[in-house]
Order: structure tokens, then C-alpha cells, then sequence
């Protein structure tokens, strides 16, 4: 009795381990590789490193374009987590890999601000980019028990005192954005930081905070129950989500911001497995089903290609080194 | 209730029945095994759902949800390894309870809890949406604070019989939680310039090292002694009958308005609810110090707290379209990808695919019964493998099971040196339990508290000028000095 019941669990756990391993790597997709281009690429399952945990919109980007990039590329697209350290792991680990193209990074805005703080093994020039799969521009939004519905109104309370501004973080895009706001038209805020875009709508609709900088997907919600007020859009045209919204450029005030997210991979890599990759990018976002499933997640594609992309980026990061001694306080 | 009917009907669609059915098997295996958490589980199933309808893809979501919280249990009981924190307090009272013998009443227990649990989530769910959503928005930094504090006040009472060293626990507990970077300013604080630290000690790799590895190093300590790993525990029936249900009708209820209530307020978590349920349950208890010694109500608060919060932490997320936990996030996207959105407008939009998740939350909350009872008493046979033999196999599934968190091997290393701090706790008698709780708490604590101090410009007097904050620190203290006073009291009383 003893032996068989032991048998038993052995078989139960031997079972289990299957299903992790399974769990950890999905059953790759068949697909005939494109022999007729020049180099040879890719020879095996490209990884899409995210360097955030499973289910943010950065993973879900990945994960949407995942199947389809594998369809152009000829071999299985996978997404790989390596969340932690405020993306540094998951930046370090992509940048680190073999340079055969191989290992995509998925590139956010935090790659710029992580750069900025000097703590990092790359540099802003240590890759080469693939294209933008997404723009979203930052809004200014407040809270609606601070009683402000324009901009206007909204600057003079902002001048008379020192508003409650909250962040989904320390250097996260929004907190950057205040910065640079506060910057510009000298309005000073006083911070406070939280653990992501979720906890920080909470409180600016619970009335626990007086303002911040937000993108329109994550207090699309909030917005249309008239908790938050969408003040202004830091963007050169207005939003077809928020069509009534003007602009900071219409309210007199050049000023741009948003978070993006894109690929990239170490610069490295030759530039002829980059162009193999640019293609699948392109052939993805322009996917009609792609576009469907960003739009419907609240983030339309706004696709640029690899030089451009890699333009917006170092340029972003100029603007930022103004920001610099005020992080590193 | 055109509107339930209209849920009903969706979930008699067979598609959502055999999604229901499978959700429940991968979020029972997943839930059972160490280091894998059913918030990995639906990350990685959601891209799946995309190309299915809506109704049939947030069914399997829900049933991976409910199944997998209750799968915690089964590793926390027949092997003393909680799975995932929200699993931690089951172990207390379930693995003694094991040891003895009665890991049948144990598994029972949490199986029934479970269901209870997340059947009154579900019908909170169903009924009080609309109405619970604005009570969560009045919850700030400063609430948030005090609930933290009302969570970690149990340690005194999980510290055992030696309060001093279940308090040094604590504080080391605390003094881990420092490690990464400041939330306020991002200074990195104890990284030692490592990027792997900046983001602080993963709770998961910590809780398996201090869980699993280290009751490995007692197993192969113990295998020197042979006469000791002779005896295998009998293990009893794993339906524990009416009259044993009867009796923890009381303990469940109780579990489940903890759990739902925490729940509900965005970001709090089912770690704190399932702490509170547990030491409100031994603080209430008529015989506290059988606690920690396998008192199956010990099991059974814990337990009906965990799958209460399923229920509970859906509701800011359908009412506000602001998600609760990390979980609930990941339902966000897998409704918006079907171009929905939450809030209020779901509900006049979508009324069969939102009613139909209600309902599919209630089936899969069925569903886990049977299917619970039916794989344990295959399950429990595991008690039956002589530990040493087993022992092997655990630290395989431990350390797979922690790699396979962020595919990051320097989690690997934390299990490996918690299982060392694990083992020397235990050598000089420390209890572990206080540690673990401090470490889950002590970031929300710390960041609540600064973020309080910021909002009032550096003024403490949010801690009296706001009742609901006043309030349950008031709670939280009593809970804290309550197993210092009784004693005192009732020593008082027996000299007279």
C-alpha cells in the first residue's frame, strides 16, 4: 500500500512539474523560414523582452504583437518578463543578451529617465530602435473637489498656492512631465508619489490630491463619471478621446509631453537583421486587427519608424537633462 | 433581475461551462504549487482570451481567480509551504494540523471556507456594486495607512509564547521591507549599487525560502535520526460533515466581511485581510492558545478572507474602472480589448457579459467544491512519502517555482539565504511569522505614511482630524497591546 500510494504522488508530482514547464515556455508556432533574404534571420524564437510583470499595457502591446510579428519573421515570437528595478533589470538584460537580434527590448519612456540617472550600464546611444508602437500625450487633469474646470481657473489656484500633485511614481513619465511643466510656467507643486497609474486616479478622484499628469486611458473611466477634469493636453493637436479638451499650445503655452513605447535592440546588432525586424514592426502595426485591439485598450497606434523613433528619443532625453538636478536631490 | 437572467443565459452557453470547468482545474494546480500565483496564471492566459467572446474569456479568468487563491491552501497544509502570501496564515494552523494527522479536516476546512467565501463576495458582487464604489474613493493615504497598521498589529499575537522575539522578528521584518528605492525620492536605500535589490526583496522568494527551504534543511538534519521518520500520518476523510460546518459557520462569516471589505478598498490587498481574519478569529477565540497549535478555525478565517477579497476587489474595478489589485488589472485589459469599458457604463452597456461574469464568479465558486474534494484525496496521499524522500522534490519545486516568477535567478538566491535566515530562526527559537507579516506590510505602510505626511505638508494631525483614519488606529492599537493587557488582567483577577 505504501509503495503504490507513493508511486502515486510521485506520478501526481512528476505531473506537475510538466505543467511548469509548460507553463513557462509556449509551444512554438510552426512557420517556414524566409530563406530568400540576404542574412539569415532570425534562425530561432525571437524574445520580446518587457522589463515589467505580465498583464500592464506594456506587456499587453508586446503580447498583441507578438503573433503577428511571428508570422513575418517566420519563427516564434515570444514575450519575455523581466520585471524589477524600475526597468533596469529587464533594459540591462536585453541590452545584454547576444547581439543577434535575437532579443528585442520593448522601449518605454522609463529607459530615457533611467539613463538620466547614471545608474545604468547603457547609455541613451547604446541602441538602435526598431519604431514606436505608441504615443500617448500626457493630460493635465485635476481633481474635481478642487473645483477648477478650466485652465484659466486652474492657473489661478496653481499660483496662489501649492497644489497636491500626485505621480504613479518617483521618474515616472508623469512625474517628469510635471516637472518640466513647473518648469516652463513656474508653478510649483508639492509631490506625492504612489504605486502606479491605478492608485494615483484613485486619489486625485477621492479628492486626496489636487492634480497631476495622466494619459487618457487609465482615467478614461474616472473622466467620463466627472471625478477627474481633464484640464489641458500637453500635445500639438487635440485628442479624438477627448475632442472638447484644448490643448496647451492653444492656451499659449509650447509645451509637449507624452510616454511612448517602441522596440529596440543593442546597438550592436548588425543593421541588416535591424532592417529585417523594422519590416515586421511596420508589417505588424499595420495590422487592421492590431490596430483594432490597441484602440480598443485606449492606445491608438501611433507607429513611427526606427530613425525617427530614435530622433524622438534622444531629443526626449536632451529636454530631460534640464529636469536632472531635481530628481537627484 | 432581467439582468441575472440574462447572466444566467449567458453562462449556459456549454463554451463558458467547459472555460469554467478548465479555469478551475489550471487555477487549482497553479494555486497549489509553490511560487506560482494565479496573478501569473491569468497574465498569461489573457492574450488568450482575446479571440474568444467576452463572456466565455472572463469566465475562465474568474475561475483561474477564485481557484487558484484556494489552491494556496493545499501546499500550505500538506507541506507547510504557502504557495503565495495570500496563503501565508493558512499554514499556521494548517500544517500542524497535518502533522497530527488531520490534514483531511484541514484541507476540508479550507475547501469549504474557500467556497463560502467566495460565494458571499460573489453575491456582494452582484448586489452592492454600484453602491460600494464611492466608499472605496473615500479611502486616502491616510486610511490607507491605518489599515496597514491594523494589519500588522497582529504580530504580537502570531508571535507565540515569547512576545520579545516575535517583536524582534517583526523588526527585522521591517528593517528588509527598507531595502530599494525611497517611493518619495528615489534614492536607493541598502542596494549595495545592485540592480536586482532596487525594487526590494521579492515577498514570494522570501516567503518559499523561509517556508520550504528551510524545512528541508530540518527534514535532512532530522534523517540522521532514523526512528523519527518512521511513522506516517493517518490521514482522515477530507469532508468534514454538517455539524463540523455548523460549527465554523460563525468563523466563516466573519472571514468573508473582513475579506470583502478589504477587498473592496482599492490596493489594500489580500494579504492584510487574510492576517486580520486570522488574528481577529484567535483575539475572539475562547482558546487563543490553541492557535498556531492546529486549530482548524484557524484554517477557516484565513481562508473564507482569501476568496472573499476575489469578490471584493472586482468591485471598484466594474463600478470606478479602477482596479483593486494587481488582479484586477489584468481584467481591465481583458475587457477594454473587447472594447468595453468599466464603470458605470458597463452596467447600461454590457448587462449580459457584466451579469454573466457575476454569475460565472458564483458557478466557478460551485464548481471548486467537488472538484476540490474529489483531486485532494488524491492529493493528501503526498503526507503518506517519507519526508526525506520528498524533500528532494520540494526544493526542486521551490526553486523552479521562484525562477519561474521574473525568470530572474537572483530570486533563486533570496530563497536560498531566507531558508538559511529560516533555519537559524528557528535554531534559536524566533518565530518566523512576524517577520514575514512586517515585510508584506511594511512598504504600504511606509509609503502610505509619507504620502499622508505630504499631502498634509508635513502636519502628523491627519492621524486625529480624520475619523475613519482615527478610527481604525484606535482598533489597530488595542489589537496590538490586547495579548499584553489580557494576561495582565487576568492575573489581576486571579489573586483577588
Amino acid at each position: 500500500m505504501m509503495r503504490k500510494t507513493s508511486k502515486l504522488a510521485l506520478a501526481i508530482l512528476a505531473g506537475m512539474l510538466m505543467f511548469v514547464s509548460a507553463c513557462g515556455s509556449k509551444p512554438s508556432g510552426g512557420g517556414t523560414g524566409k530563406t530568400a533574404k540576404k542574412v539569415n534571420f532570425p534562425t530561432k524564437a525571437v524574445d520580446l523582452v518587457v522589463p515589467f510583470k505580465p498583464g500592464g499595457n506594456v506587456d499587453m502591446c508586446s503580447r498583441i504583437i507578438a503573433p503577428v510579428m511571428e508570422k513575418s519573421l517566420g519563427q516564434p515570437v515570444e514575450v519575455l518578463n523581466k520585471p524589477g528595478g524600475g526597468a533596469v533589470i529587464g533594459q540591462t538584460y536585453a541590452l545584454n543578451a547576444k547581439p543577434d537580434g535575437h532579443t528585442v527590448l520593448v522601449l518605454t519612456s522609463s529607459f530615457a529617465t533611467n539613463v538620466l540617472s547614471g545608474n545604468t550600464t547603457y547609455k541613451i546611444d547604446s541602441v538602435k530602435m526598431i519604431g514606436q508602437m505608441c504615443y500617448d500625450p500626457e493630460v493635465l487633469v485635476v481633481s474635481s473637489a478642487l473645483g477648477v474646470k478650466d485652465y484659466k481657473s486652474f492657473l489661478d489656484v496653481a499660483k496662489s498656492k501649492e497644489l497636491l500633485n500626485t505621480t504613479p511614481g518617483f521618474s515616472t513619465s508623469h512625474h517628469i512631465c510635471s516637472l518640466l511643466y513647473g518648469q516652463k510656467t513656474g508653478i510649483k507643486f508639492q509631490y506625492m508619489h504612489t504605486n502606479g497609474s491605478a492608485e494615483q486616479t484613485v486619489e486625485l478622484a477621492g479628492g486626496h490630491a489636487d492634480v497631476g499628469f495622466t494619459t487618457y486611458a487609465g482615467a478614461a473611466s474616472l473622466i467620463q463619471q466627472g471625478k477627474i477634469i481633464p484640464i489641458a493636453v500637453a500635445n500639438d493637436s487635440r485628442l479624438s478621446t477627448l475632442p472638447n479638451v484644448p490643448t496647451l499650445k492653444e492656451l499659449g503655452l509650447d509645451f509637449k509631453y507624452g510616454s511612448y513605447r517602441g522596440l529596440a535592440v543593442s546597438s550592436k546588432v548588425p543593421d541588416d537583421v535591424v532592417e529585417i525586424l523594422r519590416d515586421a514592426l511596420k508589417k505588424a502595426m499595420n495590422d487592421e486587427n492590431v490596430k483594432k485591439q490597441f484602440a480598443n485598450s485606449g492606445l491608438p497606434v501611433s507607429y513611427t519608424d526606427g530613425p525617427a523613433f530614435e530622433k524622438m528619443v534622444r531629443e526626449d532625453y536632451k529636454g530631460l537633462e534640464s529636469v536632472k538636478p531635481m530628481l537627484k536631490k | 433581475m432581467d439582468n441575472i437572467l440574462l447572466g444566467l443565459q449567458s453562462v449556459t452557453d456549454p463554451n463558458v461551462i467547459l472555460f469554467l470547468l478548465l479555469g478551475c482545474v489550471v487555477g487549482l494546480i497553479i494555486g497549489a504549487l509553490p511560487g506560482l500565483t494565479g496573478n501569473m496564471a491569468i497574465a498569461l492566459m489573457v492574450p488568450l482570451t482575446f479571440t474568444m467572446p467576452p463572456n466565455v474569456g472572463l469566465a475562465f479568468l474568474v475561475a483561474i481567480y477564485c481557484s487558484a487563491i484556494y489552491g494556496g491552501s493545499i501546499s500550505a497544509i500538506l507541506l507547510g509551504i504557502p504557495g503565495t502570501i495570500s496563503s501565508f496564515a493558512t499554514t499556521l494552523d494548517g500544517y500542524p494540523l497535518a502533522k497530527q494527522g488531520k490534514a483531511g479536516l484541514a484541507l476540508g476546512t479550507s475547501t469549504m471556507a474557500s467556497v463560502f467565501g467566495g460565494l458571499f463576495s460573489g453575491a456582494v458582487l452582484m448586489f452592492l456594486t454600484p453602491v460600494l464604489a464611492d466608499a472605496a474613493l473615500k479611502f486616502g493615504p491616510a486610511e490607507y495607512f491605518a489599515v496597514a497598521l491594523l494589519g500588522i498589529s497582529c504580530i504580537t499575537s502570531i508571535s507565540g509564547d515569547n512576545v520579545p522575539k516575535g517583536l524582534l522578528s517583526g523588526m527585522l521584518g521591517l528593517i528588509i521591507a527598507i531595502i530599494g528605492m525611497d517611493p518619495q525620492n528615489g534614492v536607493p536605500r541598502l542596494t549595495f549599487g545592485d540592480p536586482n535589490m532596487l525594487s526590494g526583496i521579492s515577498l514570494v522568494s522570501s516567503l518559499i525560502g523561509v517556508f520550504g527551504v528551510t524545512s528541508v534543511l530540518k527534514t535532512a538534519e532530522l534523517c540522521k535520526k532514523q526512528e523519527t521518520l518512521q511513522k506516517v500520518p493517518e490521514v482522515d476523510s477530507v469532508w468534514i460533515g454538517i455539524k463540523e460546518c455548523i460549527h465554523q459557520l460563525p468563523t466563516w462569516i466573519r472571514g468573508s466581511v473582513i475579506g470583502t471589505i478589504v477587498g473592496i478598498i482599492p490596493g489594500a490587498g489580500t494579504n492584510v485581510a487574510t492576517f486580520m481574519a486570522y488574528d481577529w478569529e484567535k483575539k475572539l477565540s475562547s482558546e487563543p492558545e490553541t492557535f498556531g497549535k492546529g486549530n482548524p478555525l484557524g484554517v477557516a478565517a484565513p481562508e473564507s478572507a482569501n476568496n472573499a477579497v476575489t469578490g471584493g476587489s472586482l468591485v471598484p474595478l466594474l463600478s470606478l474602472g479602477v482596479p483593486g489589485n494587481s488582479t484586477s488589472a489584468l481584467f481591465l485589459g481583458a475587457i477594454m480589448i473587447h472594447g468595453m469599458s468599466t464603470g458605470p457604463v458597463f452596467f447600461t452597456d454590457h448587462p449580459d457579459i457584466i451579469y454573466g461574469l457575476f454569475i460565472s464568479f458564483i458557478v466557478a465558486n460551485i464548481i471548486m467544491a467537488p472538484l476540490g474534494i474529489f483531486l485532494l484525496r488524491y492529493m493528501k496521499t503526498i503526507l503518506s512519502v517519507p519526508e526525506k524522500l520528498l524533500a528532494g522534490v520540494i526544493l526542486a519545486f521551490c526553486a523552479t517555482g521562484v525562477f519561474s516568477i521574473a525568470s530572474n535567478p537572483f530570486d533563486v538566491l533570496v530563497t536560498i539565504v531566507f531558508g538559511l535566515i529560516g533555519y537559524f530562526f528557528n535554531k534559536f527559537k524566533i518565530p518566523t511569522a512576524p517577520m514575514i507579516v512586517s515585510m508584506v506590510l511594511g512598504a504600504m505602510i511606509e509609503g502610505n505614511l509619507r504620502q499622508a505626511l505630504v499631502a498634509s505638508r508635513g502636519s502628523w494631525n491627519f492621524l486625529y482630524t480624520r475619523p475613519l483614519t482615527l478610527g481604525i488606529m484606535v482598533v489597530a492599537v488595542g489589537s496590538f497591546i490586547l495579548p499584553f493587557i489580557v494576561p495582565m488582567i487576568k492575573r489581576t483577577f486571579a489573586k483577588k
